[in-house]
């Protein structure tokens, strides 16, 4: 009796259920293209919403910045090396003005576009602050080392549009 | 409690009237051992700006200072550090004020970017 039973439970015959592995192959295939989709339409509705919200709107915010930094570069340039000859510490005021006054755009600047970014995306936000960063350090060093001659002022265009086009670089990362 | 005084025209480089650069602040922030006054629960620091800058850039100002929020917190940071102003220059002085804002607002948002907005609605006691 005993080995009736262990005969019965080792003649799994796999052959019958042959039929049903190719509904459990189509069952899994289908789940496995449901959750594919569902991320790639959430990256799609994610990428959509950086570019309307956070992108589109700031691209002409971005170019006015940076060719106001220029401008307001060759505008202190032109004020500060004709007052070299004024008392110091008038001079001392002068040159802290001007940079205070980009200084200004570049605070409204980073409050209005890399703040909202980098509640959200931390890793490109602190990118991209610290890129405001640099250009907040060549702009008041090239001041106070006063590079004021025509050669210093393109220089400086070079510097801002390899700043611009590095800043634009990371903005896009997050919807590559 | 100690008063430690420290004037900052020793560690500008040359005949600069600007402070900048996160490299340059940590260097400073090495020479004064900051990371062992920030442990001396008896002193409070004060740093005087030279009579001269024109700039205290808020990277400077990250490089010196950013590791004593991170060890101190904000408040333990804000009852230990604190600036002086040699400059009677209002202008001048507006700026300086403006640039140790920056600073600390990026230490703050570097700490803790997603519950900063808080700090800035949230009542000194």
């Amino acid at each position: 009796m005993e080995s009736i039973c262990i005969q019965e439970a080792s003649s799994f015959n796999w052959k019958e259920y042959l039929p049903l592995l190719s509904p459990i192959v189509v069952i899994i295939l289908f789940g496995l293209e449901r959750v594919l989709s569902y991320k790639i339409r959430k990256r799609e509705v994610e990428r959509t919403w950086y570019y309307k919200v956070l992108l589109d709107p700031s691209l002409n915010k971005i170019d006015l910045f940076f060719s106001n930094t220029i401008d307001f570069y060759i505008s202190s340039c032109a004020l500060l090396s004709v007052s070299q000859e004024t008392p110091h510490a008038s001079y001392i005021s002068m040159k802290s003005s001007e940079i205070g006054k980009f200084q200004k755009a570049k605070r409204a600047f980073d409050s209005n576009i890399v703040t909202p970014i980098i509640h959200r995306y931390p890793d490109t936000g602190n990118k991209l602050q610290n890129s405001l960063l640099d250009l907040e350090d060549l702009f008041s060093s090239s001041l106070d080392e006063k590079k004021f001659t025509q050669t210093d002022i393109e220089d400086f265009q070079v510097k801002v549009s390899s700043a611009k086009a590095l800043w634009l670089n990371t903005l896009y990362e997050p919807i590559q | 409690m100690e008063t430690i005084k420290i004037d900052l025209s020793n560690y500008k480089s040359g005949k600069a009237t600007i402070f900048t650069g996160r490299p340059q602040g940590e260097a400073v922030r090495e020479k004064l051992k900051l990371d062992e006054k920030d442990n001396e629960l008896k002193s409070v620091v004060i740093f005087a700006l030279p009579i001269d800058t024109t700039s205290f850039n808020p990277s400077f100002y990250l490089g010196l200072l950013f590791k004593s929020y991170q060890t101190l917190g904000i408040e333990g940071f804000e009852s230990k550090y604190s600036f002086d102003f040699v400059t009677d220059d209002e202008a001048t002085k507006k700026v300086l004020i403006s640039n140790l804002e920056d600073g600390k607002r990026y230490a703050i948002n570097s700490l803790n970017p997603v519950s900063s907005f808080k700090s800035l609605f949230t009542k000194k006691k």
